[in-house]
């Protein structure tokens, strides 16, 4: 019979130490190396970004990663949007009793071996189980630090008309993965997440300084969210061109199908830049030369009017491209 | 007018309003599902959802929709269980893994969704399933159509009419659209210029003052539609009288279960009395439902009815008419 957790796992006791030891140590050896209250790290004096995250997501295993995975990477990609250095993260872990403790193995591992391509070391840890049915298996709250280097600051407000919009990669694969998922389709694709640390890709265009004046990583609300968010916190109007955003031909088809738009999908591995338009095209060649950026495109450009987004559709006529609305529901005919 | 939802929402989406010559209009018609629905229907399926032996297994875009006390989706967040799916065999799955739970099917579509609740429901007899009905609030769109023919206050020149519903039944049933009414007709796909294409077709005709019922996305639709459906529709369903939201009570425009399969309707089992209710007054979905007027003309467009909040089911689905002219339609 498969080793599930028990609510003693959470006691403080025992088997609360056993199931650190055995599970979390042996993956995030980081933890291990600080156990102590609060881990503690030398830092250079300079400017720090802070972010927190948690995951909820269901169904915590999908093709092209699991919780763990995408846990880790969602806060570094929040600190890679500040254009930090991430330095470390912390871990929370809050597990549902009867869950499965060989599927934790799993996810703990995954964090571990990002842990260790990153180099990006989790350096503090907490675990609680709840009672069955208090969490949907397991939630997980990452929290990370990065140093800011000298010359960056992105921030929306340096927004500015003009500005090319970038983004990094195809859009929509890890929402449509994991819609197609939920919804028990069997569609046969090779869609995976995109589930993937952009650090380093940002990193690339540290040569660019300032010319880079914002950038965010496309989850929830995808890139139609971050447009409008942008747009709102600028004051700047935004033109996006349909025929120029970066979408594979399986996720176009299948969205289609299931009545969702790709624009508004999450990814888990996208970044979205605003690019002082002189040095768009240098931002591009560099952002492509990274392997995780090889499809980035131009998208659109910021334009002197009120805070509002535009499509200019396929078809050469306008329309306004809206905050997405609530949850995501498939439509009927 | 184009008909179906799914067409104001691609017109909507491409901006062809804004391309069309002056004095060429597009009106939205009665074809999204959820629009149509029904006060009373609304209330009684939210009726349903509160018995805590119930799972509700729903089409998406129902959840949102506001009844007299509610939505399913604020039900669903006091605890009951309200699960969305994709397909009425979804629906099946649960009925079979929860014998001790009653799962109640929301049968919400036009004859593009029908077919599949009649095979669900052939298949759940066959079973001996005895945890399964559903409620059937299915609707077909020719006769709709022929209300609104008759109804004297609309000035329709031309339908597009809707590619899905067409891929069941075929061309045939529009016939007396071009041979009763002198309307023209063109079934239409969905891609831009699939439906410029529709378009033209109209045009052309009433110029030529000939008007037909033409055939424009054959790719998909056979001239006498998919047979196998429309057999499953007669052998589970017999044609009623349905109450379309804004259209009223239309003769013929519904299905009822036949009698073998009446141990899966919803409304047999739980004896759920459907009460008449009177709509929001100012809510004025039923003269956009029939293009009497534009969403913007209505007193609660923008202001009190929104996405977020809705107060009529035009602005709920993502196919409605007012949720297209909020989204894409100010520029």
């Amino acid at each position: 019979m498969a080793e599930r957790i028990q609510l003693a796992h959470g006691s403080g006791g025992k088997l609360t130490a056993d199931l650190i030891r055995e599970v979390f140590y042996p993956s995030l050896g980081g933890v291990e190396k600080f156990a102590n209250d609060s881990a503690v790290i030398n830092l250079p004096a300079c400017r720090i970004a802070l972010t927190i995250d948690s995951f909820v997501i269901n169904p915590i295993f999908f093709p092209g990663g699991n919780i763990g995975k995408l846990a880790f990477c969602g806060t570094v990609n929040d600190l890679a949007a500040a254009g930090a250095i991430p330095i470390a993260l912390s871990a929370s872990f809050i597990l549902e009793e009867g869950l499965d403790i060989s599927k934790l193995r799993l996810i703990v591992k995954s964090m571990g071996e990002i842990s260790q391509k990153t180099g990006i070391t989790v350096v503090a840890g907490d675990t609680k189980v709840v009672d069955k049915g208090s969490v949907d298996k397991l939630f997980i709250t990452t929290a990370g630090i990065g140093i800011i280097p000298g010359g960056i600051n992105y921030h929306p407000q340096n927004i500015q008309p003009g500005d090319h919009i970038i983004v990094s990669g195809t859009i929509g694969d890890h929402g449509y993965c994991l819609t197609a998922l939920r919804a028990g389709i069997e569609i046969k694709s090779s869609i995976k997440s995109d589930c993937q640390p952009l650090h380093e890709l940002v990193a690339h265009l540290k040569p660019l300084g300032c010319a880079v004046h914002a950038a965010r990583d496309a989850t929830r609300g995808g890139v139609g969210m971050v447009l409008n968010e942008w747009s709102r916190q600028s004051g700047r109007g935004i033109v996006v061109y349909e025929k120029d955003l970066p979408i594979k031909d399986q996720v176009k088809g299948g969205c289609a199908m299931l009545g969702l738009e790709p624009i508004y999908l999450a990814n888990e591995g996208k970044m979205v830049f605003a690019v002082d338009q002189r040095k768009s095209a240098e931002a591009l060649s560099l952002i492509k030369t990274h392997k995780m950026g090889r499809n980035a495109a131009v998208i659109g450009e910021v334009v002197d009017t009120k805070a509002q987004v535009v499509m200019e559709t396929e078809w050469g006529t306008k329309r306004f491209l809206t905050a997405p609305h609530g949850e995501i529901l498939p439509r009927v005919c | 007018m184009e008909v179906c939802g799914t067409h104001t929402m691609a017109i909507g989406k491409a901006g062809i309003r804004k391309v069309l010559p002056p004095g060429l209009e597009l009106i939205s018609g009665p074809g999204c599902p959820v629009c149509v629905t029904a006060d009373a229907d609304i209330d009684t399926f939210i009726e349903f959802a509160k018995d805590r032996q119930v799972v509700l297994a729903t089409y998406g875009d129902m959840m949102h929709v506001p009844g007299s006390n509610g939505s399913l989706a604020e039900l669903k967040a006091q605890g009951a269980d309200v699960r969305v799916v994709y397909s009425v065999l979804d629906a099946l799955d649960f009925a079979r893994a929860e014998t001790n739970r009653e799962v109640i099917f929301l049968g919400v579509g036009f004859e593009t969704t029908a077919p599949s609740t009649a095979y669900a429901v052939k298949i759940a007899r066959r079973g001996g399933l005895k945890n399964f009905s559903i409620y059937n609030l299915h609707k077909t769109i020719p006769e709709a159509l022929r209300a609104l023919l008759d109804d004297t206050a609309t000035k329709i020149d031309g339908f597009i009419l809707p590619g899905h519903v067409s891929i069941i039944i075929g061309e045939k049933p529009y016939n007396f659209i071009a041979a009763e009414y002198g309307i023209a007709g063109a079934i239409a796909g969905f891609e831009p210029p699939q439906v410029m294409a529709g378009i033209l077709k109209l045009v052309r005709d009433i110029n030529k003052g000939r008007p037909t019922i033409s055939n424009l996305y054959q790719k998909v639709v056979c001239p006498e539609g998919n047979i196998h459906a429309q057999r499953l529709l007669d052998e589970v369903f017999i044609r009623t009288d349905a109450e379309w939201r804004g259209l009223g009570i239309i003769p013929g425009s519904g299905f009822r279960l036949k009698d073998e399969y009446k141990c899966f309707d919803a409304a047999v089992k739980f004896k759920i009395e459907r009460k008449a209710v009177n709509s929001s007054k100012s809510c004025r979905c039923g003269e956009i439902l029939k293009g009497l007027i534009k969403p913007n003309e209505c007193p609660l467009f923008k202001k009190s009815c929104t996405p977020e909040r809705p107060v009529g089911p035009c602005m709920v689905s993502s196919e409605g008419t007012c949720a297209a002219y909020y989204l894409y339609s100010s520029f």
